[in-house]
């Protein structure tokens, strides 16, 4: 046994398969046939009955736990409050969460004499004694509900239970089934026989040559039998005003002067002025009216008349005659015949009406649907240039079909499919891309796929073609970057490791996003994928990372032996290699030094290396570590020269100044010794430099009359004048003001 | 990227009001008291959007930054806000493994975009299933009225090292949400790999946008912008000099002294010496306690004093300050008020110690005489006691401020590095090799540094000013290498990084290969090092001038898609001497009290992007040094045939671009990208999406079945 909804909204078909044992799934179909998802519901048990509305479920287990699914668009199966039932429930129905208080699926199950009312909190008893109910109708609107017990007795009541609003026999025994028609009756069906209970218990019966069967609809009862489909319906307002016999409402007047009109008779101008003020609410009912009629003849003349009524007023807004003139031509298109819809105006207008309000689905759009589903592509085209709505969809579903059921060659398949596709705008082609690609015609799919404008839809589609070279492109073409993460780590996935890596490598873009995927979710791959790309370079970089927060110099040298074997091998990293090896020799040597000195040498850099060993005053070590590293003698002086001051270790400044022409000059000397305050070691230093910097520095150090002689040599005048304005010494002064006004 | 704008009529702030409730609909999302989990590098962009009171009054109860260790609460909901980036997702991750039994309800908004990369992610570390997502499509944040920024830090590494564009894509989206808002650009143009990246992504976004969202297409207001008449992208690519510099504007000193973070300065309030005035105005979260206090203070027009002097030299900065301290002092006497001698007092201190370092000074172009000072005195303290002033925002006219910027340019080392950066000659290597010798490896580069490796994870003050660290090194050493031409030699290139991983270390061989990849830094300057580029150009077969229907679109080997940070076939082997020249990079005299040129920002150096930008509006400055060119463009630009004029731009008199690129294509091929120029046309068959009128007229017979026939 399968329970099988049909989804109004998208013409989908659910299937629930209790005949598993195990691992439950709701299979959702398309109305093709075409399994296009499924919905786990239950784990480890069966589903044996299952309840549908719009949206969403409620499955019942063979445990009889009930689990709701809400939306299948986003299937998140949750099981509903805990009823601890030992067997099945005489019947059960479910109050669709748009139709209860609390905006959540509420489900009735009749166990033993009373009702129980489930939601995703709590079971409440309702504590009713009639029971076991084999039947249980909700109203369309969910206030009410119908109940039948095994003795006949068909009860209505409240959905909240404290309300009963009427109880009827129409037969001994339990009906068949029971629903309701409208929000006000309830048809009970048994065998050839179906009774209307009316809201004060009264009955109607309707008597059919064999069995029967019922289908609620929102505004009445389709009531099936083998040769017949009727529908039951409360016959409309708008209807019963005017065709009533002797009724004498503005509309029945109007309608009747209509008929005057056409038998030519004078009454009719009579009859229209005695509607006088109401000729508006007359025509707008003979509009009404119109929609409810299901015969032609009915209709035409009905809207003559709202038509006629309205050459009286001055002032109508034709707008509804209008739009109602639409409906019952499209309604007259789906109940013809050759199509076969029949649905009424109330179901046609609040399905536009519900569907308008989410701005993203055109109104209209799921009655093409139908239609295309029918393959009545044409005539769906027809009411979309009737109405004016874009025409893609067909396209695109026609194309699909004509795919699906082609046995041409590909390249004619293509021109067949492109002569009519390209001349339409804005055709997403990738849906059809797929339908040819599940049908087998690949290059067909390629094809089309070009001209699809969407990345987004492409890539998916190429990967599931296995074509993800082709994939990777678009999706580095789109410029979403999220995209190309999505390839790489889709093939990341599904490929084997080394044709992913080849894919990747192949591509500059992947290889850096690769790269920096693996490098920010700390994956060690990348060492393999470098390895197999020769990227010696790079690699070396992975180990220098991990050497960051290495302490063991043993491990640090190890480490820098493999980076520099790998660097060897690719002449282009000759300074790579050289530097490496430096570094080695480097760590070395600082392992002797940490056991000469005594202090924590490993890991400085040699800067800092040459540096400490001035600091403990190993000036040979120094100098032997510089010139086997290369260092500049620049870089050395500078080094040896703030760790001498930095000592304080005046003579061996000045031997170190003497031993020959420093190359970085003398400045830096006297700078450092200004800097340590030590004027009187500066000033030996200052008098070897430059003389055009000498009037400064002295200045510096505050030496005013040697500042002022310096300056004379080098014909410094704005020194001079700093001189005058800091000096203390008024003789000074006025020697370099003469000075001034001499130079002047 | 930021994109400026001058059009008067524009006011992007009126966006933060979309923002504002897109982030209640994401606040609302979640029932209830919850506790908010900011990402650290939203809390900045998100500050300028909502306050604290907003957020309580959606049921926040309390705000946390996103950090390793979950937040310590109570609170059954945990809302986060984050960048969808690998790292900051695991925390989430390991936050919700953390929580184990006891179950809380966690949402995750991710900004600007839901990725599947992070989804990924989740999915891996199985958590998918235990968390809500999200999308808050906060693209582009309004900084100022006329200033748009991501607020993406780290992108230009994302870009040209990492080559991740989801940077570009992202502004792409932002451009097109603006462009929904106030139509269409007529004109896109721009220079740059990257900028041709995006112009292209914007065009498939609106051909894509064209092709699903019809219905959109007619609502909305898609037609051409009349706001806009153009949309220029600059790529940063083009121009990698100036960032290198130090600007002279106040607030580029701001930024080079205290670091500039999404439109906010951050000082440490122990440094500050008149901070007593004003509390730290980081009034954001309630997890401030731990920090050491900071002032944090809100750097944009808001503050009228500082929209008058934040563009002006430093050197200006004076002038300005004392003709607006007149204005004040008219309205106001306050030098009564007690507090404001005390002010008066400490600050004549401080005025000691400028007048100790004046002789120095006098030398120095930066020359910042005393009684400047006293102006500027009168010009602050009614400022800052004026109570109406918002107290707890503070205000950027801070002596302390001043001050410290003050100190800072006086410095030799700071005077060194501009010479060094003016120069570069001889003299001034000397002081690169001075800086390398004494390397002080332990300086951690600046936060906001990408490419630097930061060789320790111990945290360590902000020290871009930090005398010789490997990154003031780095930075003029790129300086050299990228001015220099052919001067620079491979051998040169070696030799500096020798000396470089000696003074700072072997593990800098990685930083300087990256610096290598993006090309701030060398062996060869190189004319012939880029091969790849006959399949690059035409990567879409087309170079983006017109537009391309998708039917007709080629597709070529993308995997040439290699943006690069060098001009790709430059005519003079020195690129930047040539610029230099032809686009008048550097002014000898500057006028920086009445600037009539941007030169004035850098003491005589014009940023090539400005300058790029004046190439499109043709502007006196570069126009000037070549005559002869502007001659010929004008020509063209008159010629009924010229392509340019097919579009005629809203204001193409005044400053409009509707002459594009013309005329200047020997300069393009020396700067560094590729040219993009797109013209945006309207879409020509929407009106038959809608119902005409006329098609309202029905007979009776309009309700005879249609028939498929």
């Amino acid at each position: 046994m399968k329970f099988v909804a049909l989804l109004r909204d998208n013409q989908q078909l659910l299937e629930a398969d209790p005949d598993q044992d195990i691992d439950s799934f709701i299979h959702i179909y398309s109305a093709n046939g075409l399994d296009i998802g499924k919905i786990e519901a239950a784990r480890d048990k069966g589903i044996i009955d299952c309840k549908f509305w719009d949206n969403g479920l409620v499955a019942m287990t063979s445990d009889y736990q009930l689990i709701a699914v809400d939306d299948f668009r986003e299937p998140k199966p949750h099981s509903l409050a805990e009823c601890n039932l030992d067997e099945a429930p005489s019947s059960w129905a479910i109050i669709p969460p748009h139709l209860t208080l609390s905006h959540h699926v509420e489900v009735l199950l009749s166990v033993n004499s009373t009702i129980l009312i489930v939601d995703s909190i709590s079971v409440q008893d309702q504590f009713l004694n009639q029971g076991p109910f084999s039947k249980i109708a909700i109203s369309p609107n969910g206030r009410l509900v119908a109940l039948c017990t095994s003795f006949g007795l068909i009860q209505v009541v409240s959905s909240n239970f404290e309300k009963s609003f009427s109880e009827s026999t129409p037969m001994d025994i339990p009906p068949n089934d029971a629903v309701w028609c409208g929000t006000d009756a309830v048809v009970a069906a048994y065998d050839s026989f179906a009774a209307l209970i009316g809201p004060f218990g009264d009955i109607l019966s309707f008597e059919y040559d064999s069995r029967i069967f019922l289908v609620q609809e929102m505004d009445g009862v389709r009531i099936f039998t083998n040769t017949e489909h009727d529908f039951l319906y409360k016959v409309p307002e708008s209807s019963k005003s005017i065709f009533q016999i002797g009724s004498t409402s503005p509309g029945a007047l109007l309608y009747d002067a209509y008929e005057h009109l056409t038998g030519h008779s004078s009454k009719t101008d009579e009859i229209v002025r005695s509607i006088k003020h109401d000729l508006a609410s007359a025509v707008d009912a003979c509009i009404a009216a119109a929609g409810h009629e299901s015969l032609l003849e009915y209709q035409q003349s009905l809207l003559r008349a709202a038509s006629f009524g309205k050459s009286f007023i001055t002032v109508y807004n034709g707008d509804k005659f209008v739009d109602m003139c639409r409906h019952i031509r499209l309604l007259n298109t789906f109940n013809s015949y050759d199509l076969g819809i029949p649905i009424t105006l109330v179901q046609y207008v609040s399905y536009l009406q519900s569907r308008c309000m989410s701005v993203s689905i055109l109104p209209l759009e799921n009655w093409i649907d139908r239609l295309i589903n029918r393959n009545q592509h044409l005539l769906a085209i027809k009411i979309c240039d009737y109405l004016d709505e874009p025409r893609d969809k067909i396209y695109i579903h026609w194309a699909c079909s004509k795919i699906r059921s082609a046995n041409e060659e590909e390249d004619k398949l293509y021109h067949i499919l492109m002569e009519k596709l390209s001349t339409v705008g804005g055709i997403s082609y990738f849906e059809i891309a797929e339908a040819a690609n599940d049908n087998g015609y690949s290059k067909l799919a390629v094809k089309l796929l070009k001209h699809e404008p969407k990345a987004g839809n492409q890539v998916p589609l190429l990967l599931s073609m296995n074509n993800p070279s082709l994939a990777l492109e678009e999706a580095i073409i789109s410029g979403d970057a999220d995209l190309v993460y999505f390839v790489i780590l889709h093939l990341y996935k599904t490929q084997n490791l080394g044709d992913f890596f080849h894919l990747v490598s192949n591509n500059i873009v992947a290889t850096r996003f690769f790269e920096k995927y693996c490098r920010e979710q700390g994956s060690s791959i990348l060492e393999d994928f470098y390895f197999q790309n020769d990227a010696f370079n790079k690699s070396t970089e992975l180990i220098l990372i991990e050497n960051l927060t290495e302490r063991d110099p043993n491990k640090l040298i190890a480490n820098l032996k493999v980076i520099h074997r790998l660097l060897s091998k690719n002449k282009s990293h000759v300074f790579e290699a050289n530097v490496t090896s430096n570094e080695i020799k480097l760590l070395n040597e600082q392992r002797k030094l940490e056991q000469d000195l005594g202090e924590i040498v490993v890991g400085k850099t040699l800067n800092e290396t040459v540096f400490t060993c001035v600091m403990s005053g190993q000036m040979n070590k120094a100098s032997k570590i510089r010139s086997e590293f290369g260092m500049s003698e620049k870089t050395f002086y500078w080094i040896k020269l703030r760790g001498l001051v930095q000592k304080r270790d005046w003579t061996e400044l000045d031997k170190f100044s003497r031993s020959k022409k420093p190359p970085i000059g003398f400045k830096p000397f006297a700078s450092e010794c200004i800097k340590a305050l030590q004027y009187t070691e500066a000033e030996k230093y200052i008098s070897k430099c430059d003389p055009k910097i000498q009037p400064q520095l002295y200045i510096k150090i505050g030496r005013y009359n040697k500042a002022f002689e310096a300056s004379l040599v080098v014909k410094d005048y704005d020194a001079m004048r700093i001189i005058a304005s800091k000096t203390q010494d008024t003789g000074l002064r006025l020697e370099i003001e003469s000075r001034l006004n001499q130079a002047r | 990227m930021k994109l400026h704008r001058g059009v008067p009529q524009v006011n992007v702030l009126e966006l933060r009001d979309q923002i504002r409730s897109q982030l209640i609909q994401v606040l609302d999302s979640v029932r209830g008291t919850k506790a908010l989990v900011i990402d650290t590098d939203l809390s900045g962009p998100l500050s300028y959007i909502t306050d604290i009171s907003l957020l309580r009054e959606h049921g926040v109860e309390k705000v946390y930054y996103l950090e390793a260790s979950p937040p310590q609460t109570d609170l059954q909901s945990v809302l986060y806000i984050a960048r969808p980036k690998i790292p900051k997702i695991k925390w989430i991750a390991d936050h919700i493994k953390s929580s184990g039994s006891e179950s809380k309800n966690y949402t995750l908004y991710m900004v600007p975009r839901r990725t599947l990369l992070c989804e990924r992610i989740l999915e891996e570390e199985g958590v998918l299933g235990d968390l809500t997502l999200g999308e808050f499509r906060m693209d582009f944040v309004p900084l100022e009225r006329d200033l748009l920024s991501l607020e993406l830090g780290g992108t230009f590494k994302d870009l040209y090292l990492d080559g991740d564009f989801s940077g570009v894509y992202y502004a792409a989206r932002g451009l097109m949400s603006l462009q929904g808002r106030y139509g269409f650009f007529p004109r896109i143009v721009g220079k740059g790999d990257y900028a041709q990246i995006l112009g292209e992504i914007l065009d498939r976004m609106r051909r894509e946008l064209s092709s699903t969202d019809r219905n959109d297409v007619a609502q909305s207001k898609w037609a051409i912008s009349e706001q806009f008449d153009s949309l220029v992208i600059i790529d940063r690519a083009t121009d990698l000099v100036t960032p290198l510099l130090t600007p002279l504007s106040y607030e580029g000193l701001i930024d080079e002294v205290f670091g500039i973070k999404n439109g906010c300065a951050e000082l440490e309030s122990a440094t500050s010496i008149t901070d007593s005035r004003r509390q730290a105005g980081d009034g954001q979260t309630g997890t401030t306690e731990n920090v050491p206090k900071k002032q944090r203070i809100t750097l944009n027009d808001t503050d009228e004093v500082y929209t008058h002097v934040r563009g002006q030299n430093l050197s200006a900065v004076g002038h300005v300050l004392n003709r607006l301290a007149k204005d004040l002092q008219d309205k106001k006497d306050l030098l009564h008020k007690a507090k404001t001698t005390r002010e008066l007092r400490q600050f004549a201190d401080k005025i000691g110690e400028i007048q100790a370092s004046r002789q120095s000074l006098q030398t120095r172009k930066y020359n910042i005489s005393l009684a400047m000072f006293v102006m500027y005195l009168s010009s602050a303290i009614p400022y800052a006691t004026d109570t109406s002033v918002n107290e707890t925002d503070g205000t950027f006219i801070d002596i302390s401020v001043v001050e410290r910027i003050i100190k800072r340019t006086q410095s030799d080392d700071f005077n060194q590095m501009l010479e060094v950066e003016q120069k570069l000659g001889k003299e001034e290597i000397s002081f690169l090799e001075q800086i390398s010798a004494l390397g002080d490896p332990s300086a951690a580069p600046p936060p906001s540094n990408g490419i630097t490796y930061s060789v320790s994870q111990i945290p360590k003050p902000p020290s871009n000013i930090a005398p010789n660290s490997i990154y003031k090194l780095l930075r003029l050493l790129c300086l050299y290498y990228l001015t220099g031409g052919t001067s620079f030699k491979a051998k040169m290139y070696d030799q500096w990084c020798n000396e470089v991983l000696m003074a700072f270390g072997y593990q800098h061989r990685v930083t300087l290969n990256r610096l290598s990849s993006v090309g701030l830094f060398g062996p060869v300057l190189g004319t012939k090092t880029i091969s790849l580029d006959a399949v690059t150009r035409s990567r879409f077969g087309f170079l983006g001038s017109e537009p391309v229907s998708g039917a007709q679109k080629t597709k070529k080997i993308p995997t040439a898609m290699n943006p690069s940070t060098k001009p790709r076939h430059p005519a003079h082997n020195n690129t930047f001497a040539y610029l230099r020249k032809t686009l008048n990079l550097c002014s000898e005299d500057v006028e920086v009290a009445t600037p009539t040129d941007i030169s004035y920002l850098y003491s005589g150096y014009a940023p090539l992007s400005i300058r790029l930008l004046q190439c499109l509006t043709r502007d006196e400055a570069v126009t000037k040094s070549t005559r002869l060119r502007r001659q010929s463009s004008a020509q063209r630009t008159t010629d009924p045939d010229d392509h340019g004029n097919h579009h005629s731009g809203p204001n193409s008199d005044t400053g409009g671009i509707s002459g594009g690129w013309k005329g200047w294509e020997d300069v393009l091929a020396e700067v560094p990208g590729k040219t993009v120029d797109i013209i945006q046309r309207p879409k020509e068959s929407t009106s038959s999406l809608f119902l005409s009128d006329s098609s309202r007229t029905v007979s009776g017979k309009d309700i005879i079945p249609l028939k498929a026939t």
